[in-house]
Parts: C-alpha cells; sequence; structure tokens
C-alpha cells in the first residue's frame, strides 16, 4: 500500500488527484504566465504554449519531490519566528501635525516624553529579554518612532550612547529637528536613518506634512536630505496620498538627484480617518507606482546607480526568498507581535506601532509585565492568529504569501474586522505581477537591495 | 515537458539568517547594516 507521500510524489498532473493545485497567474505578458503553488509560495514561469506539458509530467513531480520543503519552511517563516526587533516610542508628542498620523492627536500634542532614566531602564529590559530569545551573538534591531523621537532628543541619545554595542539603532524621523549635532551624533553612531518627505515639491509635501500652525517642512527635510546623501545607513520614506499620487515618478528623479539610494513609496495607512480620507484611488495608486518602478528601472539602466523602492523590493524578495524578505507587513501572520513589538512612551506594548492609539490592544507594559507574556496576551494573539486563509478572497488568491492581506491595523478600522482583505488589494495585486515581470526579464538585481545575493543562498532551480 | 526545457524560469532562495534580518514593519531601515558609517570603521 502507498502512503499518501508517496502518491503525491508519483502523481502526473497538476490539479487533480495527489497532484498539486497549481494556480495560473496572468502577469501582463504576452508569452508567459506564472503556475503558482499558494501553500508552498512555489512558482515557476512558463510559456503560454507550453501550459498544457507544464501542467502535467516533469514539473508537478518536481514540485513534489520538494513540496514538504517548502511548506516547512513557510511554516516556520509564518508561526516559527520570535521577535528581533522593537519599534520604541521615546515620546508621544510631536512637533508636526501630519494629516495622515495614526497616534491620536491629543497624544501628539500633550503627550508624555521618557527621561534619559526611564530609557536606559526600559533599553535594559529590552536586550534581557531579546537575550533570551535571539541566537548568542544577534543583535537585536531597535528603531525609535514616533511620533517625533527626536523631541524626546535626550534621552534617545542616552539610549543608544549606552547601548550602541548591544542593538542595532535606527530612527524614523520626520528630519526637522536633526541639526549637524544631531546628525553628527547619529552617524558616528552607525544609526540607521529614515526620513520623511512626501512630494518633490514644496506645494504638494507640505500640503500632508506640516506642524501645528499649518507650516509645511519641506525645504529643513531636503537639506537634512542633502546632508546625509552620502550616509548609507539612511532612507526616505513617502507616504502615498491622493495629494501626491500624481508625482510619484517626479518623486522617483527628484531623489535620485539628490543621491538617495533606497526610499519607500507606502501607500497611507488608513488607520485613522484622516488617512482614511486621504487613500489614494488603487487604479491610480497602481499606475502611478508602476511608472515609478519602471522609471528606477530607466535611471539604473542609463547611470548603473541603483534606487530601491524598498517595498515594492519586499515584495519581489518575498517571492524570489520567502524567507529572505526583510520586512514582515506582506506576510500572514504581519509580523507585529511576532517579529517585532512597539513600545510606547508609557512603557506600553503593543503588536506594532499602528496600534498605539488603541487601547484594546496593549497586551502590557515594559516596566510592570514580563514580555513573554504580553506576547501571549489576548490582543496580541488576534493579531499573530491573523492568517489569509481565514480571510475571504484572500484564502484562494494565488499571491497570499506574497501580499499577506496587511495592515490588520488599517483593516480593523476600514472593515471593523481583522478578517477582511486590505483596502489596497489591487496595488498588492500588480506588485505581484510585476515582480514576475522582474523575474521574467532577469532584471531582480536592478529592483533589490544590495547585498541581498549574500544574504540568502539558492535551494532549488529548475534546469 | 522536459526538465531541460528552457522556457521555464523557476527557482528559490532562502535567508542565511532567518530571524536577524527578517522582523520588521513598513517603517524601516533597509539598509545593509555592513555599510554603516559605524561598521565600516570597525
Amino acid at each position: 500500500m502507498k502512503t499518501v507521500q508517496q502518491q503525491k510524489q508519483q502523481s502526473r498532473y497538476a490539479n487533480t488527484g495527489f497532484g498539486p493545485n497549481f494556480s495560473v497567474l496572468d502577469i501582463g505578458m504576452p508569452e508567459t504566465v506564472a503556475l503558482i503553488e499558494p501553500d508552498s509560495a512555489y512558482w515557476a514561469l512558463v510559456n503560454k504554449d507550453e501550459l498544457g506539458e507544464a501542467l502535467s509530467g516533469s514539473l508537478p513531480a518536481d514540485f513534489a519531490e520538494r513540496s514538504e520543503d517548502f511548506k516547512k519552511e513557510m511554516e516556520a517563516l509564518r508561526f516559527g519566528l520570535t521577535p528581533s526587533a522593537a519599534y520604541f516610542n521615546p515620546t508621544e508628542r510631536c512637533n508636526l501635525n501630519c494629516g495622515y498620523c495614526y497616534l491620536p492627536e491629543e497624544m501628539r500634542r500633550n503627550g508624555i516624553t521618557m527621561t534619559p532614566e526611564e530609557m536606559r531602564d526600559a533599553l535594559e529590559r529590552l536586550l534581557a529579554y531579546f537575550n533570551t530569545v535571539l541566537p548568542e551573538g544577534a543583535k537585536p534591531q531597535l528603531i525609535f518612532h514616533g511620533s517625533e523621537p527626536m523631541v524626546a532628543r535626550e534621552a534617545m541619545f542616552a539610549g543608544i550612547e549606552k547601548y550602541s554595542d548591544s542593538f542595532h539603532f535606527g530612527v524614523q524621523t520626520n528630519a526637522t529637528l536633526l541639526d549637524d549635532k544631531a546628525i553628527e551624533f547619529l552617524t558616528s553612531h552607525g544609526v540607521g536613518i529614515g526620513l520623511s518627505l512626501d512630494a518633490p515639491k514644496a506645494e504638494i509635501a507640505n500640503l500632508t506634512r506640516k506642524n501645528w500652525n499649518g507650516t509645511g517642512c519641506f525645504d529643513q527635510v531636503v537639506a537634512v536630505i542633502k546632508k546625509l546623501a552620502d550616509y548609507p545607513a539612511m532612507n526616505v520614506i513617502t507616504t502615498v496620498t491622493s495629494a501626491n499620487v500624481d508625482y510619484l515618478t517626479e518623486m522617483i528623479d527628484f531623489y535620485y538627484e539628490l543621491g538617495v539610494r533606497v526610499i519607500m513609496l507606502n501607500p497611507v495607512r488608513c488607520t485613522r480617518k484622516g488617512g482614511q480620507d486621504l487613500k489614494p484611488d488603487n487604479n491610480v495608486m497602481t499606475e502611478n507606482f508602476v511608472k515609478a518602478l519602471d522609471r528606477t528601472h530607466e535611471l539604473y539602466e542609463k547611470t548603473g546607480r541603483k534606487m530601491v523602492v524598498a517595498n515594492f523590493a519586499n515584495i519581489l524578495a518575498g517571492i524570489i526568498a520567502p524567507t529572505g524578505r526583510r520586512l514582515m507587513c506582506d506576510i500572514s501572520p504581519c509580523g507585529g507581535g511576532r517579529c517585532f513589538f512597539a513600545v510606547a512612551a508609557t512603557g506600553d506594548l503593543f503588536p506594532c506601532s499602528e496600534f498605539i492609539g488603541f487601547p484594546e490592544y496593549n497586551g502590557g507594559n515594559l516596566f510592570k509585565d514580563e514580555i513573554h507574556k504580553a506576547l501571549i496576551s489576548e490582543p496580541f494573539k488576534e493579531i499573530t492568529g491573523r492568517k489569509a486563509e481565514d480571510i475571504i478572497p484572500c484564502g484562494g488568491c494565488a499571491i497570499r504569501h506574497f501580499c499577506g492581506a496587511p495592515c490588520p491595523a488599517e483593516v480593523k478600522e476600514v472593515s471593523g474586522t481583522v478578517n477582511a482583505p486590505s483596502p489596497f488589494c489591487q496595488f498588492y495585486e500588480e506588485q505581484a505581477r510585476y515582480a514576475f515581470r522582474v523575474i521574467a526579464q532577469g532584471r531582480e538585481d536592478a529592483y533589490l537591495w544590495d547585498g541581498f545575493d549574500d544574504e540568502t543562498e539558492e535551494t532549488y532551480r529548475w534546469a | 515537458m522536459k526538465k531541460s526545457a528552457k522556457k521555464v524560469i523557476s527557482y528559490r532562495r532562502r535567508c542565511r539568517q532567518l530571524g536577524q534580518n527578517t522582523g520588521l514593519s513598513h517603517y524601516i531601515l533597509l539598509t545593509p547594516k555592513a555599510d554603516t558609517a559605524a561598521n565600516r570603521g570597525k
């Protein structure tokens, strides 16, 4: 009597009996389609005129030999990781009042700020926790985040000073408080610096990113980008809204001219009404995003200098090397509460910064509770247990493990439940199609971050 | 379909340090750590 596994391995046909279920994905190329086995994140690009042959014979058999390994890899990625990073909000306050911020206004206007002593205590506790879950010698990542972390400059710098050997530090900042001394401090300590800018011209950028008096900060941010252009650990995030969605290609040219190497073009999170009001139309967002990606490739071809659009690069990486992705928004369960967690200025623990404005997602307090216990609290479990398989239509979607139906905080606010698809569903679909076209054209290197090949190793190739 | 068919592209890679680079959210620092100024100086 043959075992199920033996029968699977001897199956000659896809989509019947013990054969694999291959979804056929149109990737927008005249001669090529993708075959995808969604559960294992396996894919093959095949010629349309060979599709019949691809669904029988050696391709399903080849997959069958490896499917269990692929599935185990996905299982480990999705359910077997422990946190290696924390997003740390050293203050609730912000000197800006951006229209789409996901943190409540009262908190940003009048909130608390950590003292240097509280900061050191917090980092000591976090380090003790990470030492229990990370392999020896592995450094956790700690990203100062906001609100505006530079409002808590004294505490933040005290923490970096004391623990620079223990964490990989980063700071996501609006750049307006980065004077020359601060830049010198951060760069000399090797701190990753993420800046925010929404458009290549002041009149557009200042519509969404402005201070409490309504004055925009375009000139200040551009001045800081120029100062940091040669610093390799700098990147810039553009939040894509209805206000700037028509300027993405111009944005690429603008950043490129400034010498920026890594950017993100993140669709605005609809976690609060401000973000929902600024949501770009999906078709417009997708069309302009694709043009922006095309532009980065044109520039790369012309000059040999690459500018990575990191949120797309992560989708591409997730297809090529599911475990090689850096970001854990586009996989389900998302990384919130399982690969990283967020610490508020009060010490309260949340699955992700997106949840800091929602007390019902507080899983404990860094100063009072054990982190291990917070990670298995009910609010955390709601997020760490959220799977694409449980969501309609994601459960039947071929690209469910390349997209992950992000993001639960946003989805909860838009749909009233975390078990609903992303409001940017079509945008993610098209990114996956674009990524497969990149692979079909052999252009992966032009879009992936430097070092990707060294970080990963090949485990399978059809040859 | 013969396995040597040249019109099929399919491959897979895996992270050498799963769990160390994998683990950030959409606000990130996607810059190779080895490239930072501090590490270059070491």
